[in-house]
């Protein structure tokens, strides 16, 4: 089965920058995939190429197979995105701002109105129909555009930044939604700076940084490429703590010791291997390690770990 | 029902059926209009002052009735009302259309728009219905005064329908060229000038339209004169080429830079040009006379060039969804390339259409005639002015063309080119006045298009050096231009394959 979004080196310049250098990654359905990097690494670039809101200088995206280059309007029927900002329009109720999508996207008649009743109860918005988009709170708004990119019930979902500005309560909310949606076997794209939230959602993570992509793939298969970058270790002896430090820094691969509590943490660099040869020689030098765990590594450090804040 | 399931198809009843053909901008746009305040404040605002306009009117005519030599009311209160319904249909519901457009950006919500997958032509399209819906409000909401005004006699029955369907016309028209005017710019102050510029054609249009109105009313046995209908129906089929121009240029304009944004435009040019042309040919018959027939050409030289002055400055490569839709045969992709995308292919364009407005020029008489009819000297003004346009539009546009992928580079080839035609005219007058040059003191040179032309046709000789200054002129540019010519020909036909066709 070709995956529902598959970015083929796609590579984006405005005049002398450039702004994403041949970016390759793909999402299948049923997938989460968490796009994230530091202002101005890309992202919304890459996302509006996937959207067919630009064009790629070189490579391409197909959505479902289908080329964004060569059948755009095609790839519309097929995809549903939700941009970072977008206006409202005036005098519109909920309803008649969903009516206007469904009209463009070709439903007709009672299928329009049966699927406008079915993704305003999806995402709470029944209540609210009768009310102006004008007079929507934020997440009201973030509803409403999630609402609209559902009409054509698109194969893949595209969300820049949905969480931006919500409350809490509703970032839980868009979070339930969006888990919801990959239920269905939708293959969801979402970029967000929160990443505690990402990592509660994402089965597969990309790391874009000044336009190139970093690292892609499961969230395990990433964090795992983060470990062999950098990951810290906890590590409790029973020998004295001057003679544990003194055998770390010896040790290869062993890069910062700082005292923790009962023990020392220490930032290791080096494969699984590394690891386990290391836990090795600190039982042959009778240190009488009790305890030797790294650290769990979440979304926030692979983050730091694979990018280094460089904008462009 | 989950949202992946397939929606079971019900039975629409015809209510439904027909409001799922309607355009689904015009739905959104007319919902937005009529609650929206402009609407309902222009509406109750124009309606009050016809009101007023009318009382005064007839209290006027009452009292004067005698003086004016007036035995009925009917004409002087639809002429009122009419200015009334053209301040409305043609001033303040394309305006309507203007800021509608303009709100897409200023309201960020254009993105929507292109998901929406409605294409530029349903855009505009849904724009401009919905303008014309505005308007046709109006004309029911002025129903009950032009009934009033019939009633008071005195008015011919034809001219009204023809004054009322005329004013109806050039609001639908009118609409078209403000969306299009509201697409041409997106920064503030550039909006700016272009509403000013649209306000002075709305108010100078809507003056020529009473104006005109009023002429069919007091006279109406004018319009049963062929002139008169000729005229009409000139004036209407260009007014309704210029406006498919602008609607057009404002479906270009929606789409993305690396899209096609300019083979629609180049053909409506031909389109205008070919309108004017038939027009020309279907007034004359079988008649031929040289000076319209000439006239004709010059003019037409003259759209082809004020359109095809954006052509040479565009983006010499053509863009990468352009490259994907080209033609599979070499020969298809030749004969389409003047109509591509592309400065080169622009030139080129001109040359194409310069080429069939002057066999037409050429075969008219002939065919109508049976001889070529024009002297030694008219015969030379076609090549003259295609050898003039491809000086003034081929030279600048060459010069730029290496920095033509940049937006500053192709402003300054155009201003450029404006200021090089007009400097033609000023410059070389100016040296003859400095340098005692007599002849070219009193603007007789070359580079003056106007007078040289007219020297040619007269061929009296007055302004000397114009076919050395032509050939040599000529020559150059296209000693420039061959080879970004040839660059744009050798683009079209070794079409890169595409990322699919790679694999």
């Amino acid at each position: 089965m070709s995956a529902a979004l598959e970015v083929r080196k796609l590579t984006r310049r405005f005049g002398d920058f450039v702004a994403v250098n041949e970016a390759s990654f793909e999402v299948r359905r049923g997938e989460i995939l968490g796009f994230i990097g530091p202002n101005g690494a890309g992202k919304t670039t890459t996302m509006r190429v996937c959207a067919t809101l630009d064009l790629p200088d070189e490579g391409d995206v197909l959505i479902d197979g289908v080329s964004v280059m060569e059948r755009p309007r095609e790839v519309r029927q097929r995809l549903g995105f939700m941009p970072d900002s977008y206006g409202a329009y005036v005098h519109t109720t909920i309803t008649e701002y969903l009516d206007f999508f469904a009209r463009s996207y070709g439903l007709r008649g009672k299928d329009r109105a049966r699927m406008l009743a079915y993704v305003k109860d999806f995402t709470g918005l029944g209540p609210l129909e009768g009310k102006l988009m004008t007079a929507l709170s934020k997440g009201m708004k973030q509803r409403l555009c999630l609402a609209k990119t559902l009409l054509h019930d698109p194969a893949l979902l595209i969300l820049d930044e949905p969480a931006a500005g919500l409350d809490p309560h509703a970032r839980v909310e868009l979070r339930e939604l969006v888990k919801a949606l990959a239920g269905l076997g939708k293959a969801v794209m979402i970029s967000s700076h929160i990443l505690s939230e990402l990592s509660q959602i994402c089965t597969s993570v990309a790391v874009i940084e000044a336009g190139e992509i970093r690292a892609s793939g499961t969230v395990e298969q990433v964090v795992r490429m983060a470990r062999t970058h950098h990951q810290q270790v906890f590590l409790r002896a029973l020998a004295p703590l001057e003679e544990v430090q003194k055998c770390l820094f010896e040790s290869p691969g062993v890069e910062a010791v700082r005292p923790e509590k009962d023990g020392v943490v220490f930032d290791f660099a080096g494969e699984e291997d590394d690891l386990a040869r290391l836990l090795r020689r600190l039982v042959e030098r009778g240190l009488a390690p009790v305890e030797f765990a790294p650290k769990a590594t979440n979304l926030e450090d692979v983050f730091l770990e694979l990018t280094a804040g460089r904008v462009q | 029902m989950t949202i992946s399931e397939p929606i079971a198809r019900e039975t629409a009843g015809p209510a439904q059926r027909l409001s799922d053909l309607l355009n689904p901008i015009l739905v959104k746009e007319v919902r937005q209009s009529l609650r929206g305040r402009y609407f309902k404040v222009s509406f109750w605002v124009t309606l009050t002052i016809a009101t007023l306009v009318g009382l005064a009117v007839l209290l006027f005519t009452y009292n004067e009735a005698q003086d004016m030599g007036l035995d009925t009311f009917g004409a002087p209160f639809f002429i009122a009302m009419l200015s009334c319904l053209v301040l409305a249909t043609q001033v303040l519901v394309p305006f309507s259309a203007f800021l509608s457009m303009g709100s897409e950006w200023d309201e960020n919500t254009y993105d929507l728009l292109v998901l929406s997958n409605l294409r530029p032509r349903q855009i505009v399209l849904g724009k401009v219905l919905s303008a014309f819906v505005q308007a046709l409000l109006f004309y029911a909401a002025f129903g009950p005064f032009l009934v009033f005004a019939f009633l008071l006699r005195g008015l011919d029955i034809v001219a009204i329908f023809t004054v009322l369907g005329m004013s109806t016309v050039a609001s639908l028209l009118l609409s078209s060229v403000a969306v299009a005017m509201s697409s041409f710019g997106r920064g503030r102050f550039v909006r700016l000038l272009l509403m000013v510029v649209l306000a002075v054609l709305l108010v100078w249009t809507s003056f020529g339209t009473v104006f005109a109105g009023a002429g069919l009313t007091f006279s109406p046995t004018e319009l049963y004169r062929p002139e008169t209908q000729q005229a009409i129906g000139a004036t209407l089929s260009i007014a309704f080429a210029v406006a498919l121009f602008f609607f057009a240029a404002a479906c270009a304009r929606l789409a993305h830079p690396e899209e096609n944004r300019s083979t629609g435009l180049r053909l409506m040019t031909l389109v205008v040009i070919a309108i004017g042309l038939g027009w020309m040919t279907w007034i004359m018959g079988a008649h031929f006379e040289d000076e319209p027939a000439l006239a004709s050409v010059c003019l037409a030289h003259a759209v082809l060039a004020a359109t095809t002055l954006f052509f040479v400055t565009e983006p010499e490569r053509l863009g990468r969804r352009v490259t994907s839709g080209l033609p599979r045969f070499r020969l298809l992709r030749l004969l389409e390339a003047p109509f591509l995308p592309g400065g080169g292919r622009g030139l080129l364009f001109f040359l194409v259409g310069s080429a069939l407005v002057n066999a037409w020029a050429y075969l008219y008489p002939l065919i109508a005639v049976h001889e070529l009819h024009y002297d030694k000297h008219e015969v030379l003004v076609p090549p003259a002015v295609t050898l003039y346009g491809l000086i003034y539009l081929g030279v600048p546009s060459a010069l730029f063309s290496l920095h033509s992928d940049s937006v500053v580079a192709r402003t300054v080839a155009r201003v450029v080119t404006l200021c090089a035609f007009f400097a033609g005219l000023l410059l070389p007058a100016l040296f003859g006045f400095l340098f005692g040059l007599e002849q070219w003191a009193r603007f007789r040179h070359p580079l003056h298009v106007f007078l040289a032309v007219e020297d040619v046709w007269e061929g009296r000789g007055r302004v000397g050096g114009v076919w050395p200054f032509l050939i040599v002129g000529g020559a150059v540019a296209l000693a420039l231009n061959t080879p970004r010519l040839w660059r744009a020909l050798r683009e079209v036909l070794a079409r890169p394959t595409t990322p699919r066709e790679e694999g």
